[in-house]
């Protein structure tokens, strides 16, 4: 194999390994999104099975509040049962609330880091690209720099090589 | 158990979602770190290859507009700085312009250097430097000097020409300490050779106006002092100098005494060992060395013998003299140019006596018969030659070949052939191809001139040493031709042999740039002027200023080599 043609060769090889190499970071990252999607999701669901839990230990509490009530002689839904439904309330309330904020807050962040990888992807790409256009423009420019005989095969000189 | 009706909070608070990972940042930095680095890459590639065409471009710069070496000494005896006639080195193509500059003018010093270190040889060869300390001198100074020139231009180049200089000067100065060293030998030992004959004739007047061993040793103290004291400035051979100092002090003394005695006529008394006013000395002498009066004595008879031989000679040539005269006078009367009276008068009055039968021949009407004539002819051609003597013709007289007038002529024109050297003189002039209009033109120290008359005065030599040994045998025949012929060959022959290997060693070191003429005198010698001149001016390493000396010096010797292969002495006009 002639050198021209094996710079050549491996020029090309070197630029394709380089925009490759941009396309398979990208695809990482499409994965990586994909993930942080997943995974935002599953805590999404995690925070609202727990407020469904919170909600469920209320209305036990509160209807236990009640039956003490009428047990009692009071009437369940005024007086200190009333006192203590609304305390229940109110704590269970505020369990509720985090837990679906925290729930909205799961499913945000997953999108946004999902958003940060697919950004990555494409950045790895054009990357990839941009390298390669850079590594095929100086292997041109080097070849270009090596010059070579302008008469062709033939030599023009009239010298004798002496050594 | 009832249930507590009570409904307690958990703690549930809002939770931290974790931090986020900001890949799109670290994977934007990345991008661009690599994108930077890459255009690093190829603004580098592209510095570079500029960076070579400036160095290209700087080279050819310093190459086509260098300063001389003149323009340099210019610049430092007027104080102007040197940085001026040379590219700015702060720069990449002026870095490189100023390299090949420096690199040419180093070239350039070293050219001058060895052009005047081969003076300073010259110098010493010609004699015009004679102490080593000067040349050293000399060498120094040219190293320093031009070693600070270099400085002014490149600091690593005048390292490089210090370095290289001393190596060359070294040898130089080696040389010519050899050469001055061998030359003084020389010259001692002619200063000894002279002082020698001084003290020759010195110690001979001194011996015989006091010949008292103790006058004699105070008068000559000084003067045996100074030469013991000059044998010493040559100590290779100081015991053989004052070996001959001794032989010629003895000599002289034998000599003294025994013209003494024998221009006394007191040959008598020296026999009984009586040696007049030299007694004391003689007695003195011999207690010192034994034999000094047996050896005088032998001495004194061979003076003797010496003046009686000469007596002898004087008179035969006396008589040789009387008879080269009666062979003209001879030959006049048979060319009818004298008469018969006239010649006997004359002849008489020269003391030449005719016997009755030469008388009655002469006064003989007679003609030579034709086998006379024939071998008169014969022998004429044979005198004219130089091929036979008068020996032969009184030989050829007696056996009646040819008349005794005939003889009597014959005889004269050998005189007359022999008396002149003109035959072997053109012989002469022939063979170092000259004739005697050119070499009246020749400048004095031309040594042609000077082998011509070294030949001419062989020549009159060898006629002398043939003419004393035609005493001894009259056959013996001096063929002026032949013998110049030998003569000249031989001394041209010499001189070429011993001149044509200096000229070689010296068009050699001019040609050590020339790998395919040095140490190769063959190929040098199928130079022709042409390209001597084509070769100097193609050689970088010479400077422009003197390639035009530098070729000269070579054709020089090219022509000086070739005439001797000739066998033609080249004129030094």
């Amino acid at each position: 194999m002639s050198a021209p043609v094996l710079f050549t060769a491996s020029t090309l090889l070197s630029a394709y390994q380089s925009y490759q190499q941009g396309r398979a970071q990208e695809a990482m990252y499409d994965v990586q999104a994909l993930q942080a999607t997943a995974e935002s999701e599953r805590k999404a669901l995690e925070y609202e099975l727990r407020a469904n839990d919170t909600l469920r230990s209320l209305r036990q509490r509160n209807a236990a509040n009640i039956a003490r009530g009428y047990g009692g002689g009071v009437v369940g839904l005024e007086g200190s049962s009333k006192l203590v439904e609304t305390v229940n309330n109110r704590e269970a309330g505020r369990d509720l609330m985090f837990d679906i904020s925290n729930t909205k807050n799961a499913i945000l962040q997953g999108q946004t880091q999902s958003e940060i990888y697919n950004t990555s992807a494409d950045i790895a790409r054009q990357s990839g690209i941009l390298d390669a256009g850079a590594k095929l423009a100086m292997a041109g420019y080097g070849y270009q720099q090596i010059g070579g005989n302008p008469f062709g095969m033939q030599s023009v000189s009239p010298y004798k090589a002496s050594l | 158990m009832a249930e507590d009706r009570r409904y307690r909070s958990r703690g549930i608070t809002l939770e931290s979602q974790g931090r986020l990972d900001l890949s799109n940042i670290q994977e934007g930095i990345r991008a661009s770190q690599t994108l930077e680095r890459r255009l690093d890459q190829v603004s580098e590639l592209a510095l570079g290859q500029m960076k070579r065409t400036a160095i290209k471009e700087g080279k050819q710069y310093g190459a086509q507009n260098r300063p001389s070496v003149q323009q340099i000494y210019d610049a430092i005896q007027s104080g102007k700085p040197v940085d001026e006639l040379l590219a700015d080195p702060d720069t990449v193509f002026g870095e490189a312009a100023r390299g090949q500059q420096a690199g040419l003018l180093y070239q350039d010093l070293i050219n001058e250097f060895n052009i005047n270190t081969q003076g300073v040889l010259d110098a010493v060869n010609k004699r015009e430097i004679t102490d080593p300390a000067e040349v050293e001198q000399i060498i120094n100074a040219n190293i320093e000097g031009f070693g600070r020139v270099m400085a002014q231009i490149d600091p690593d180049y005048a390292l490089k020409f210090r370095a290289s200089a001393a190596t060359t000067g070294f040898d130089v100065v080696d040389k010519a300490k050899k050469h001055i060293q061998t030359e003084t030998v020389r010259k001692t030992r002619v200063d000894i050779d002279t002082q020698l004959n001084i003290f020759k004739s010195s110690y001979a007047s001194i011996i015989e106006r006091s010949p008292n061993p103790i006058d004699i040793e105070a008068l000559t103290l000084v003067h045996e002092n100074n030469l013991k004291g000059l044998f010493a400035q040559d100590p290779d051979k100081e015991s053989e100098h004052l070996a001959n100092f001794n032989k010629l002090k003895t000599e002289v003394l034998h000599d003294t005494v025994a013209n003494y005695i024998v221009s006394n006529n007191m040959m008598g008394e020296a026999s009984k060992d009586n040696f007049g006013k030299y007694n004391a000395l003689l007695l003195a002498q011999d207690s010192m060395n034994p034999g000094t009066i047996d050896a005088i004595k032998s001495k004194i008879n061979k003076v003797y013998d010496n003046q009686q031989n000469l007596i002898t000679k004087q008179k035969e040539q006396a008589n040789a003299m009387v008879d080269v005269q009666a062979a003209e006078l001879i030959a006049g009367n048979s060319n009818g140019f004298i008469t018969d009276e006239d010649l006997f008068t004359q002849l008489d009055s020269i003391g030449y006596t005719l016997s009755a039968k030469e008388r009655a021949d002469i006064l003989s009407d007679q003609q030579p018969t034709i086998a006379q004539l024939d071998e008169y002819s014969n022998l004429e051609l044979k005198v004219n030659l130089g091929q036979i003597g008068p020996s032969h013709l009184d030989e050829a007289r007696l056996e009646n070949r040819i008349t005794y007038k005939q003889a009597a002529e014959l005889k004269d024109k050998y005189n007359k052939t022999q008396t002149t050297l003109k035959a072997g003189n053109d012989i002469i002039y022939k063979t170092f191809r000259i004739d005697e209009l050119e070499l009246k033109q020749m400048g004095r120290d031309d040594p042609t001139r000077a082998l011509i008359a070294e030949a001419q005065d062989m020549l009159d030599k060898r006629r002398i040493e043939v003419l004393r040994m035609q005493e001894q045998d009259p056959s013996i025949i001096f063929n002026q031709r032949e013998e110049a012929r030998a003569i000249a060959e031989k001394v041209k022959g010499e001189y070429i042999q011993s001149q044509a290997p200096v000229v070689w060693t010296i068009a050699n070191r001019l040609l050590k740039d020339y790998p395919e003429y040095y140490n190769s005198e063959d190929a040098f010698l199928t130079l022709s002027e042409e390209q001597v001149k084509q070769m100097v001016m193609d050689n970088d390493k010479v400077s422009q200023r003197n390639k035009q000396r530098y070729a000269a010096r070579i054709i020089e010797h090219l022509r000086k080599l070739k005439s001797y292969k000739l066998g033609v002495i080249p004129s030094e006009k």
